[in-house]
Formats: structure tokens, sequence, C-alpha cells
């Protein structure tokens, strides 16, 4: 047992808050990017924080992903809970299914390029027959001689208005495959996918596929079983549980700092116990969650089998805890918390995206009743 | 970070939960139905180690670390012990035995903790008054030191194992004009003249163990039974509070295993309209809620056990949120586990409404939640 992080580790996890914070202070507002800035931000990013290590967690046969892994990305969502998402969903998320199920060949041609940013990914499996029991995907490869045909449709591929390459779940032979779709291979349709308010800087699109021609060496797969969309959906909660532990984190400080300094009655709103005991819960909500996050990424680099149903459960936990403390913030900020550039405001629109995106807390809690069954 | 245990480790607790369900259970709700202390589980608990199980072997112990301690507790929750033989087990090793193992002479060690460690005698350890709770430093009970005595007088309350103590740590103050520093910590023994115990406290939860007044009325005692020097009672009785965060909570962080596994069997067995109520999404709701709390309180209380292991001061922001969670957000899930269990759950016979009263101390003994929260704002 070992509840401390490692010098080193300490180091990637620091490195990659003030890389991140210095990225973004260069860049100009998310408000002002399209999904082209959007896309460079991306790649500037990736490069800023390849020296750091930070990308090679999970993606790297050195480096698996781990509690280290999740304090570093917390450490990022903190900064900007949507960039954050939309990185780790395609960058991450697309470099740990090519490390972990990709060929030498795949792993030569896309990794590289994605730890220096000279390319940026989305993974595409939500469908219209996702649901609980995960009816089997309708998006299904035929194959052709040396090459695959694939047809179905996408609902809502994070960060796909830019992606140069976006990794495509389906039906292939008697498994599930993925396919390496060029943004520009033809047969490929995207449309905009209209959210409101900040969501849309997560630059999400449908994607229909219309016979579209894959060359073998784009697909990997097939895998048998669940395991391949098991694994993408871990992956998925995992960024998910992280930036939850980071919007906290960012809701928190700025509350914490404005009861301090703002007096009321003479004294700092702080020594008020209605203040001061909701940010004592909110506090012991924030460290709780970060010890799941940080037990969930130990769990998969042991590649331990209680790791899926633990990640259900930091899921849970992490996200509606990061929406208690969002909420108790902008309790506490008042109308400061509504204020442009807010991170307590930030964190409560956020939170509520990640209770339901990747498996949602509702979904997660049956299969963590299925697994006590 | 690395949150596994050791195969020794887990060795043992498959060990005590074992021994738990065969020796200690069964005779559970007799005594907890007739509101009284279980005087040959306790003997057993020390019969296999449990009660002095960090101290060394020359005091009776067996030198386990803390890591392996803490799991002890968690053992016996997880095996379906009551909360009322883990308090009385609490108090007696860590509030009283384990403070005179940390501060005591070695006369005391030696006449004490292998007695204790047997559990031939029952400790108890009194700091709480009438009108002293929270606000330890109000404490009204004196010792004054007279040739080589001291001479006690005042009275505790909510004493844990009190009726049945043969020996109490009582902290009292030696210097009436100081607030914390004027506390000290004496050993009293059963049979003294001056000191008496009430009548046991009928409460809602942990009925098993004891809990009364302890009464001290020119109660002479021998200078050698101060515990540590004088005016150092307060930072005696805080050194425990590592101790509280992390044994003291362990049975209850395994109690919710035990509730979730039996809630989970229940589930499975319970047909309503045509299928296992298990099948229903409300319930697998409560599961899910009883092994999202088991698996956050887990950590928190591991974390204190394993800083203490590493001999690092105690992080007292860490300690409270521990308490906390353990004591706020535990009410949910019991509650979980009542309601799932339907009519069965509030007859005794299931232990799930024995459960649902003992967990109901969670947020009040040692310290409250309201505390908790005081410690934790004053440190951010």
């Amino acid at each position: 047992m070992d509840y401390e992080f490692s010098p080193e580790e300490l180091g990637v996890i620091d490195d990659t808050g003030r890389i991140v914070r210095e990225t973004l202070s260069a860049a100009p507002p998310l408000e002002r990017l399209e999904p082209g800035g959007m896309r460079d931000l991306e790649r500037q990013l990736a490069l800023n924080l390849g020296p750091t290590g930070y990308m090679e967690y999970g993606l790297s046969a050195g480096k698996p992903f781990g509690a280290a892994a999740m304090a570093a990305m917390s450490g990022f969502a903190a900064n900007t809970p949507p960039l954050f998402i939309m990185f780790e969903m395609g960058m991450r998320v697309f470099g740990r299914l090519v490390a972990g199920y990709g060929n030498a060949g795949q792993k030569q041609a896309f990794l590289d390029p994605l730890v220096k940013g000279e390319i940026t990914a989305a993974v595409a499996v939500c469908e219209k027959t996702m649901n609980i029991v995960n009816d089997p995907l309708e998006t299904k490869g035929e194959r052709d001689g040396e090459t695959v045909r694939v047809s179905g449709e996408k609902g809502f591929v994070v960060s796909g208005l830019f992606a140069d390459v976006i990794a495509v779940a389906g039906r292939l032979d008697d498994g599930i495959g993925v396919f390496l779709i060029d943004r520009e291979m033809p047969g490929v349709k995207f449309a905009t996918v209209e959210l409101a308010d900040d969501y849309r800087h997560l630059c999400p699109c449908k994607m229909v596929l219309d016979d579209c021609v894959v060359p073998a060496d784009r697909v990997i797969g097939p895998v048998g079983g669940h395991a391949l969309l098991s694994s993408l959906r871990l992956w998925e909660d995992q960024v998910l549980v992280a930036a939850a532990v980071g919007m906290m984190d960012a809701a928190l400080f700025e509350a914490t700092l404005h009861a301090k300094s703002h007096r009321s009655g003479g004294k700092p709103v702080i020594a008020y116990q209605e203040v001061g005991f909701k940010l004592a819960e909110m506090h012991m909500l924030s460290e709780t969650s970060r010890l799941m996050a940080y037990k969930a990424g130990w769990l998969d680099s042991k590649q331990d089998r209680e790791g899926a149903v633990f990640t259900d459960c930091a899921k849970v936990f992490c996200a509606e805890s990061a929406g208690e403390v969002a909420g108790g913030a902008l309790r506490v900020l008042s109308l400061k918390g509504f204020e442009p550039g807010s991170l307590a405001c930030s964190a409560y629109k956020w939170s509520k995206y990640v209770q339901v995106s990747g498996t949602s807390t509702e979904i997660a809690r049956m299969r963590i009743g299925d697994d006590a069954l | 970070m690395d949150f596994s245990f050791t195969r020794e480790q887990l060795m043992f607790k498959r060990e005590i939960i074992r021994f738990a369900k065969k020796e200690i259970v069964p005779r559970v709700e007799e005594h907890e139905l007739a509101g009284k202390f279980d005087y040959e589980s306790f003997r057993k608990l020390g019969e296999f180690g449990i009660l002095g199980l960090h101290f060394p072997e020359k005091y009776g112990g067996q030198g386990a670390d803390v890591i392996t301690t803490v799991m002890a507790g968690e053992a016996l929750g997880e095996a379906g012990v009551d909360g009322g033989l883990t308090l009385s087990y609490g108090a007696h090793t860590f509030l009283c035995a384990d403070t005179i193992f940390q501060h005591g002479t070695e006369e005391q060690r030696m006449a004490y903790l292998p007695r204790l460690a047997s559990g031939e005698w029952v400790g108890c350890m009194g700091l709480t008054e009438p009108d002293a709770g929270s606000d330890v430093a109000s404490m009204k009970t004196t010792a004054v030191k007279k040739g080589d005595t001291y001479v006690l007088n005042g009275s505790k309350m909510f004493i844990t194992n009190g009726p049945v103590a043969d020996v109490a740590l009582i902290y009292a103050k030696t210097d009436p004009e100081k607030r914390h520093e004027g506390i000290s910590a004496f050993i009293v023994e059963k049979g003294t003249p001056g000191f008496s115990a009430g009548q046991p406290l009928k409460k809602m939860g942990c009925r098993t163990s004891s809990t009364s007044e302890l009464f001290f009325t020119d109660c002479v005692i021998p200078a050698k039974n101060l515990v540590g020097k004088e005016g150092n009672g307060f930072l005696m009785a805080m050194q425990t509070v590592e101790w509280d965060r992390s044994a003291l909570l362990a049975p209850m962080v395994g109690g919710m295993k035990c509730m979730l596994e039996r809630s989970a069997e229940y589930a499975a067995k319970r047909v309503q309209f045509g299928k296992a109520i298990g099948e229903f999404q409300a319930t697998k709701r409560k599961l899910a809620n009883m092994r999202i709390f088991y698996e956050a309180s887990k950590l928190l209380v591991y974390r204190i056990a394993w800083h203490k292991n590493q001999g690092n001061p105690l992080n007292h922001l860490y300690a409270a949120m521990a308490k906390l969670f353990v004591g706020d957000w535990s009410l949910g899930p019991v509650n979980d586990a009542l309601l799932l269990h339907g009519g069965y759950g509030y007859c005794h016979e299931y232990g799930i409404e024995r459960a649902f009263r003992d967990n109901r101390l969670a947020p009040l003994g040692g310290g409250t939640s309201d505390i908790q929260k005081m410690i934790i704002s004053r440190l951010m």
C-alpha cells in the first residue's frame, strides 16, 4: 500500500497543470475559436505536453495508465473542462485504442504523430442502438478484397468537426472492429450537432458512412465479445472521472478564495458556519472523489478485473459530487459565480455533461447493482 | 500509488471473518436483545489476538502493523459483528490500552497491557463529561495532587465499557485555570474507593457495548497512576484520533460490505410480481449506493492507517474528512439496506434494523459531524 506519488510522478502532475495554463494563456479564448482553431489548440497542447510524459500514459508500453495519470489529467481538467474532455476523448482514447488493439504498423503510423501533435483524432462509438444492454452496433464493415466497406451512422463524435482521423467502431466478421477513417475519405459525411451554450466547444458531429472504403491496414480487429467496446467505455469513463475531479478542484478553489476574502458583518464569510461547513462538505467530497479516481487509475494499471465495476463506482461518485461541489460553490459565490470566466459556473455546467456522458450515472448504478447480485 | 494489501494481510482478514462468523456472530442477537455486554465474545477476541494486535509480544500483543490492525476491525464488521462489540473493542484497545502503551511507564505497560490484550480485563476511557462534550477543555473533573497521591472529583458521561471496565483511563484537570494544557491522564482501577460507574444507559443502538456515567468522589489514586506528564492529557487524547479515524471506523466500512452482501442475497431470493426484486432497477440502485459508500469510505480510512503506519504526523484534514464521510454518508446506504428488506428489515432477525440503529452513532461518537466540518473549514 502507498498513498503517495513518486517524485517523478509529481513532476509530471505539476508540469501538466503549468503547461496547460501557459498554453491557454497564449491562445484566444475558446469562445472565439471555430473548429479549425480548436484543432490548432489541441495540436499545440499535445506538442507542449509531449516532453512532460503526460501523453504517454496508457499509450507507451513502459508507462501504463495509473493513479498518476488520473492526477495529471484532473490538473488539466481544472483549467478547462471542455478542452480537456475534447482532447482526452480524442487523443488519449484514440491512442489507447491503437496502443492496446492496433498492430505494429498502426502503432507506428499513429502514436508518434499523435503525441507530437501532428495529427488530431476522435473516436466514434455512439449509436442510437446503444443503451443499457448495448444492442449490436448497426455500423458494419464488409470485407471486399484488401479493403473493408463500412456503412452506418454515428451520433455524437466529440471533436469530430475537425479531427484528422476518426476511429469508427462497428461490426466486422463475428466481432467488433475499428475503422481508422481519414477525414477526406470518400463515403463519409459530417454534420454538425447543435448544442447549447459552452457545450459546442466539444466540436461534436454526426457521421454518416455510406459504403466508405477503408484499406485493410486501417482496420483494427475484429475482437470477439465485448472486450473492445468495454475498453473504449472504460477509457472514456476514466476521462470523465478525471474531469469531475478537476472541475471540483477549480470550483472549490474559487469559492474558498471568495469566502476568505469577501467580508460581511465585519468578518470573512467563511467564518459563518453556513458557509464554512458547506465548504467543508465540498472539500470532503472532492478529496474522496480524488481517491476514487486514483484507485480507478491504479486498478487499470494492474489490469485488475475489479477495475470496471470500481470505475463505475468512481464515475457515479465523482460525477455526482462534481454537481454538488459546483452547486455549493455557486451558492457561496452568489452573483460572483455568474460573472464571465467563473470556474464554478463552468464546473456546474460541465458536471452535468459528465453525469450523462460515457456510462451515465444511472446506467453505472445498474451495472454496480448487477455486479453485487 | 498502490492500494493493494499483502497476501498475508488478506489471509489474516479471511481468518478473522471465519472466526467471527463462527464464534461471535451467533451470539450477537441474544446479547443485543438483552442489551448486555458479551464477556465471552470479548474474551474470544482476546484469545484470537485481536484486542492487542498491534502491541509487541512482551505486552501480550502480536506486533501487527497499523494496516493489519485496521483490517482486523474491517473484518469484524464484514463478518457481521455488531456495532456494540466493535465499539467496545475500539474503546478498550485504542482509547484505553493504546494510550497506556504509547505514554505509560514500563511498569504501567507490564501491569495492564497483557491483561487488556488477552481480554482478561476490560478497559475504558473517560474524557466526555455531562457538560463537556465537543468542548473538551471545559471539563470539570479535577485531580489534585496530595503527597504521593492524586484525589479525583467529578464525573464522566457516555463512557463506553464504563459499567464493565476493570481499568479506566481518566482525563482530569490538574490545573483548572488552564484549558487544554491543564488536562492530565490517570489510570483508575475498578474497586478504587470513591470510583463508581452508573447504571448502563439505555441506548438506541450499539447495545452490547455497555455505556454509563463514571463518578469520582474524593477518589484517591497513587501518583504513579499518572500517565505521561501533567498537562499532556489533551495531546495524548488527540493522539488517539489516528486510531479513532481508522481502526474505530473500519468496522463500519466492513459493516457496509456485510449489509451489501446480505442485501444482495435477499434481493436475489425475494420474489415479487413474479421476479426477484434484484431485477428491479430501484433495488439495484440501493445495492449500488452501498457499494459506492463501501469503496469510498475504505479509501479514506486506509489513508489514515497508511500514514500512521509510515510514522507520518496526523493529517487532521484527512482525519476529519474520513470521520465526516463515514458518519454522514453511511446513513443513506444503511437506510437503503433497511428499505430493500422491507418489513423483514424492520424485524430483528435479519440484523438490518440493528445495523441501522448502531449506525446512528457514526455522526455523533468520537467527534460529531459538525465538529469535523469546523475542523475542515478552519484548515481550508
